[in-house]
């Protein structure tokens, strides 16, 4: 279980700027500079505050349910003062999208520099360097495979789709299960999905006839057409931003009428809907601060905050108290009906068996007893 | 949710093996991303001339939103700093763990910060209710509401 995680992210793509060689200083701050300072990803849906700093909107509009504050100066803010940026988004989408190339140049480059002679001992020693990205865990086999990223951007119908080919036929094997040609570094994904078909980008690397990438890049450029417009109807009637509810004043009915009123689910108790409420609300308009084109669907909202219900619901399966002072101010009255409950049946219990048990010595009872009472204190 | 607190860590991971860690912390182990331990040196000099320390990190799946759990370990090979702001079970009494911690913060600038802590100490002393907490502390050093009162040191 501990372990699990860590080799799972190691294994998929964790991007930072440290995926620079060292000598691209300038390359690693504008990588840097477009990132949210909280969770470390390329802006996604960036927003400033008064102050001028720049976050994802969700993470922020977190930060700001925690602390009333800008996460990086500690000047007081709140969710009024959030102010969306598209400027900073276009440039983030641009940089997504050629980071991989600018990267694969980049380390191309590093590569000529240190082996101008391409002796084959200095290329595994980049091979090597290049081992902490967690992308490079599977064993290239030309050194072009070696620059290959798995992102789908690197990929695009721009780039050689010649040596795309090479590449992909070079590390395809056979899934055990379905013989389907999968990636070598993917099969283990493509097992867990249930053989499911691979990712867009396993499509886009497997193909084979320029004819086929024409066609691919075409449909690419005409979906993205249709279905921005499709999302623009869906959206066109409700994108205003939701107002955050006041719950303590709420009954519980009244509560459950806002989840009903977004067409939520309603299971779970009241502190459960609040909280999917409350993430509703954050999340919905953390995507209003997207460029409309860039915006997710509903649909992909509400898959979105299933999981993060399901993530929840995970962690929260070993209890933690949290402040246990607190815990037992609360859970006082509670505590007490117990060990109320509790003192007459331990009492009535040693009676009715004190006799069958042990009927003639009565000290032993009492220090019974008195067990039964430090419990209880300690209880208490 | 988890989820992101997982790649954030993984980042700071990776940046902790590509870049290295300043002058005086080590990586001594991160085997999952619930707890990691980082060993730290007062460069320089200072009142811990000499001496190792090693902090524990423990986090939640809310983190960096919610602050990571930090504390000195006390084992048989290291000891809590005698310091006035951490008592000799290990627990720190520092705002930037607690009420100021800002989801910006790193576990290397955690440790960068509790350095500066210790490099500024003027007089090797415990806390003077040290004594009373240790006895009542919990496990964990998030559920103790710390008064934070001196912010010379």
């Amino acid at each position: 279980m501990s372990i699990d995680p860590l080799e799972k992210w190691l294994a998929s793509d964790v991007h930072d700027p440290s995926d620079f060689p060292k000598s691209a200083t300038t390359l690693r701050d504008l990588d840097g500079s477009l990132r949210c300072n909280i969770c470390g990803e390329l802006f996604s849906a960036p927003v400033t505050l008064g102050c001028g700093h720049c976050f994802c909107s969700v993470c922020v509009r977190e930060a700001i349910q925690v602390k009333a504050e800008c996460p990086t100066c500690r000047k007081t803010t709140n969710e009024s003062h959030i102010r969306s940026n598209p400027q900073m988004e276009a440039a983030v989408e641009g940089w997504r999208n050629s980071r991989a190339l600018v990267l694969r140049l980049c380390l191309e480059e590093e590569k000529r520099r240190s082996a101008p002679a391409c002796a084959p001992s200095t290329i595994s020693s980049t091979i090597k360097k290049r081992k902490r990205s967690p992308d490079s865990s599977s064993s290239p086999t030309t050194p072009e495979a070696s620059n290959e990223r798995p992102d789908k951007r690197a990929n695009g119908p721009s780039s050689s789709s010649q040596e795309v080919t090479i590449i992909a036929s070079a590390d395809l094997v056979n899934c055990p299960i379905c013989q389907k040609r999968v990636q070598m570094k993917r099969v283990n994904s493509h097992i867990d999905n249930g053989c499911r078909s691979p990712s867009s980008s396993d499509i886009e690397r497997t193909r084979s006839k320029p004819a086929q990438a024409q066609k691919n890049a075409w449909s690419k450029i005409l979906d993205r057409n249709v279905s921005g417009k499709g999302k623009a109807k869906e959206r066109d009637g409700d994108c205003a931003p939701l107002p955050k509810a006041s719950y303590q004043v709420l009954k519980d009915k009244q509560v459950k009428d806002l989840l009903v009123d977004q067409q939520l689910p309603t299971t779970g108790d009241r502190n459960a809907w609040i909280a999917r409420h409350q993430r509703w609300v954050l999340i919905w308009n953390a995507n209003l601060d997207k460029q409309p084109e860039q915006r997710k669907t509903i649909s992909e909202l509400r898959a979105e905050l299933r999981r993060w219900e399901e993530g929840r619901s995970k962690a929260k399966k070993a209890p933690v108290v949290e402040d246990a002072v607190e815990y037992e101010k609360l859970n006082k009255a509670q505590f007490d009906r117990l060990i109320a409950a509790a003192r007459p049946k331990n009492s009535r219990d040693t009676q009715t068996q004190t006799p069958a048990d042990k009927p003639p010595d009565e000290g032993k009872e009492n220090g019974g007893n008195d067990d039964d009472d430090d419990d209880v204190i300690v209880l208490d | 949710m988890a989820g992101i607190a997982s790649r954030r860590l993984a980042k700071e991971l990776k940046e902790i093996h590509t870049q290295g860690c300043p002058v005086g912390i080590q990586l001594l182990s991160a085997d999952n991303f619930e707890e990691w331990h980082l060993s730290l040196e007062v460069m320089g000099d200072s009142q811990y001339q000499g001496e190792v320390f090693a902090l524990k990190f423990r986090f939640e799946p809310q983190y960096p939103i919610s602050a990571p759990a930090v504390q000195f370990m006390v084992t048989d090979k290291y000891k809590s700093p005698v310091h006035p702001h951490v008592y000799s079970n290990g627990h720190i009494c520092a705002s930037i763990l607690g009420t100021e911690w800002s989801p910006v913060l790193s576990v290397i600038g955690v440790c960068v910060t509790l350095q500066s802590m210790l490099a500024s100490c003027k007089k090797k002393e415990r806390p003077p209710d040290n004594d009373r907490y240790v006895r009542h502390a919990p496990d964990n050093p998030k559920q103790t509401r710390f008064h934070y009162h001196d912010d010379t040191v």
